[in-house]
């Protein structure tokens, strides 16, 4: 018997169990199959706070339930057989006496949640069917990431040139970091557009999605390559996930919070995410719209850009393969954190914290550090990081409720 | 700076040699009488080999006329007609003032410093008659930072080569001005001594003509490269700039057939399925490698009990 990722399985935990199958894989100490199964509850296993007559009936009528993660490994002996469930919002016509989805069960702050299954990500086997080879040739599976970057050519003039250039993340991390694995795809000019640019890259990947016939060592193989993640920061990484700028009101590339809201603690992040399907709807809604006040309206209610990007073309997720700057935001953060803390010391504070910075012993490979008082606006984000890194200890050997403001 | 001299009355040619420090004092003494050949023996380690070389052979007046079509050439037409004898004769005396107690070590030094300071010159110029008094409260005003080696102090060379004490050979000595005058980089240096080091080398193979790499570039497997002209927004650029550009770009296919075709690097990489571990430090320990079908496996068979068989 065949499984596909993807599909819906019975299986052996404890008697038999409904479950997705949601990735086929390797174990790294043992090297055996295993896999990695997305558990589907019925009404009986539903968290007692989500029970209810509506739910009870519509469990009567076929209805299950999935469950978010974390998700189960299980061995290859431990399945089954495969079953047939329906998740409501992809199919139009769902047949009687078919299990059926419509709705997930979650942990949010420790308590079980529900939500419409219209708010998940889909799953890649939903949206990505990969041709077999024409006949059983090698296969090889390249996974494409992208880089995009602005960077100045001048110091002193503003005329930037965009740099793209690629990685294969079939490489580990210390093949990948060297310099020589870094494959330029070419440079932007000034005033040039990423889109227009991007267009025969675009064209080329979309008959790598699909498989290709090329020698490889000599023996004719079948080649795919897919756009695994697109690395680029803040600015030109939304531009790419479709979403608008950072200082919009709705700016983040992966979420619909608000900027006013975006440093709150308990966000529940499955219902306020933005999903790939959901996004193409709002991009419809906007391409609809005549009127050009009425689409700005919709992109700013949206908070996305009047087009996708090109990238989209490509069989991907824009907001889970765009991957947040995580190194731009940690540092920016220590950045505005570092500037506060200033702030509160009086004279004598700033002073003593000089002194005491001075003295620290820092490790002998650190270049100088610029004054964090009179200099602190000329840090770059690695010195952020670094005196973040001593500061706990600095603020320790000085700090008293005296030298504070 | 060297335009400034201009202003100034042309002199005795011979002057020229004030710039050449080691030199002029030397030329002084026997500019007036005959040329003594040992004095400019003496003299030929200087920094500058080519500089040397030109002088040696000439130790006579003509010497002046030798030198000033020496490599440095423009430098030294400048300098040939320039500055007043009054100042010639201030900094004559100073130098042999020097000379006497420092010799070479001075001339060095001194020669160095007037790199650097060629602005202060004029200013010099008409302190000239004063120097005299003045050397001493000077040398202790002056802070040096950079000062050559005493004679002393200077590990002797081993051979008797002409570049004594300075060099121990043309080698050495031409590797350091080519480096002085192109400031090369460390790393740059390292390359090209691990070049010349290489036993293979042969210095009859290196070709004179720089354009030939050109030609030796067409040889090479190089990916090609793609033009396309893409249109540049009128909002950013000046208002001059053209409203269209030609971008270049190689072709992802070309890329990845060089990359799956070379074995260096097609040994490093990865194309299983996704693997489930414990810490994830690689792209196929990821969600995306493991569930998407571009990437990882997408299906299996398993028939019977625990007979697998794997598509």
């Amino acid at each position: 018997m065949t499984y596909k990722s993807g599909e819906f399985v019975y299986y052996r935990d404890n008697g038999r169990q409904l479950g997705r199958l949601r990735a086929i894989l390797k174990n790294a100490n043992d090297d055996q199959y295993r896999l990695r199964i997305q558990k589907v509850v019925n009404y009986d296993n539903l968290p007692g706070n989500c029970k209810g007559i509506s739910r009870q009936e519509r469990s009567v009528a076929g209805e299950v339930w999935l469950q978010d993660e974390p998700f189960q490994i299980i061995t290859v002996s431990e399945i089954v057989e495969k079953a047939t469930v329906m998740i409501a919002y992809q199919h139009q016509h769902i047949p009687e006496n078919t299990l059926r989805i419509t709705e997930i069960v979650y942990k949010h702050q420790n308590h079980w949640h529900i939500r419409d299954a219209l708010f998940s990500y889909q799953h890649p086997s939903d949206y990505i069917t990969i041709r077999p080879p024409p006949s059983s040739i090698p296969t090889y599976k390249l996974f494409i990431d992208l880089y995009y970057d602005d960077f100045g050519t001048y110091r002193n003039v503003y005329h930037s040139l965009g740099g793209i250039y690629l990685q294969f993340g079939n490489m580990p991390a210390h093949q990948r970091k060297l310099i020589k694995n870094h494959f330029v795809l070419g440079f932007v000019p000034f005033g040039g557009n990423f889109d227009e640019f991007i267009i025969p890259f675009i064209s080329d990947m979309k008959k790598f999605e699909q498989g290709k016939i090329i020698k490889v060592q000599g023996q004719d193989s079948w080649v795919i390559a897919g756009l695994g993640v697109v690395t680029s920061d803040l600015p030109q990484g939304n531009d790419m996930a479709g979403v608008k700028r950072h200082n919009a009101k709705k700016g983040c590339r992966t979420c619909f919070v608000t900027r006013e809201l975006l440093t709150k603690f308990d966000q529940d992040i499955p219902n306020t995410s933005r999903y790939h399907h959901i996004t193409n709807e709002q991009f419809q809604e906007i391409l609809r719209e005549n009127v050009s006040s009425a689409k700005a309206q919709l992109c700013m209610e949206y908070g996305l850009r009047l087009k996708p990007s090109i990238l989209d073309k490509l069989k991907r997720d824009r907001h889970l393969q765009n991957p947040q700057d995580v190194y731009h935001a940690t540092a920016g953060k220590i950045g505005r954190l570092l500037g506060l803390t200033c702030e509160l010391f009086s004279r004598e504070g700033e002073n003593n914290f000089i002194k005491t910075w001075k003295g620290f012993e820092k490790p002998k490979k650190w270049s100088r550090l610029p004054n964090p008082i009179s200099h602190r606006d000329s840090f770059m984000m690695s010195d952020y990081l670094r005196l973040a890194m001593i500061m706990p200890y600095i603020l320790q050997r000085f700090l008293k409720v005296s030298l504070l403001q | 700076m060297r335009r400034r001299y201009v202003h100034n009355t042309p002199v005795k040619q011979y002057r020229i040699r004030n710039r050449f420090t080691y030199n002029a004092p030397a030329q002084d003494n026997t500019g007036t009488s005959t040329p003594l050949p040992e004095d400019d023996n003496t003299r030929t380690s200087t920094p500058s080999s080519e500089d040397d070389n030109a002088r040696t052979s000439t130790p006579s007046s003509e010497e002046d006329n030798t030198r000033s079509s020496t490599p440095s050439s423009e430098d030294d037409n400048a300098r040939s007609s320039t500055p007043s004898s009054e100042d010639d004769d201030g900094m004559e005396f100073r130098y042999d003032y020097e000379r006497n107690d420092m010799d070479f070590q001075y001339d060095y030094e001194h020669d160095s410093q007037y790199e650097y300071d060629d602005i202060d010159f004029d200013g010099r110029e008409d302190e000239g008659a004063g120097v005299e008094e003045e050397e001493e409260e000077e040398e202790e005003r002056r802070q040096i930072v950079d000062e050559a080696l005493s004679g002393d102090k200077m590990a002797s060379c081993s051979n008797d080569s002409e570049l004594a004490p300075y060099f121990e050979n043309l080698t050495a000595a031409s590797l350091f001005c080519w480096l002085q005058k192109y400031n090369i980089s460390t790393n740059a240096y390292e390359d090209l001594a691990d070049i010349l080091h290489n036993t293979n080398f042969n210095p009859i193979h290196v070709v004179k003509n720089v354009r030939r790499f050109r030609k030796w570039r067409e040889r090479l497997p190089l990916l090609p490269i793609s033009a396309r002209s893409i249109s540049i927004s009128s909002k950013k650029t000046p208002s001059t700039s053209k409203d269209s550009k030609i971008a270049y770009q190689l072709s992802v296919g070309d890329i990845i057939y060089y990359v799956l075709n070379n074995p260096s690097m097609f040994k490093h990489m990865y194309f299983g399925p996704g693997i489930d571990s414990e810490t994830k430090s690689e792209y196929w320990h990821g969600t995306l490698w493991g569930e998407s079908p571009l990437f990882g496996e997408d299906q299996i068979t398993i028939s019977g009990g625990n007979n697998i068989i794997y598509l």
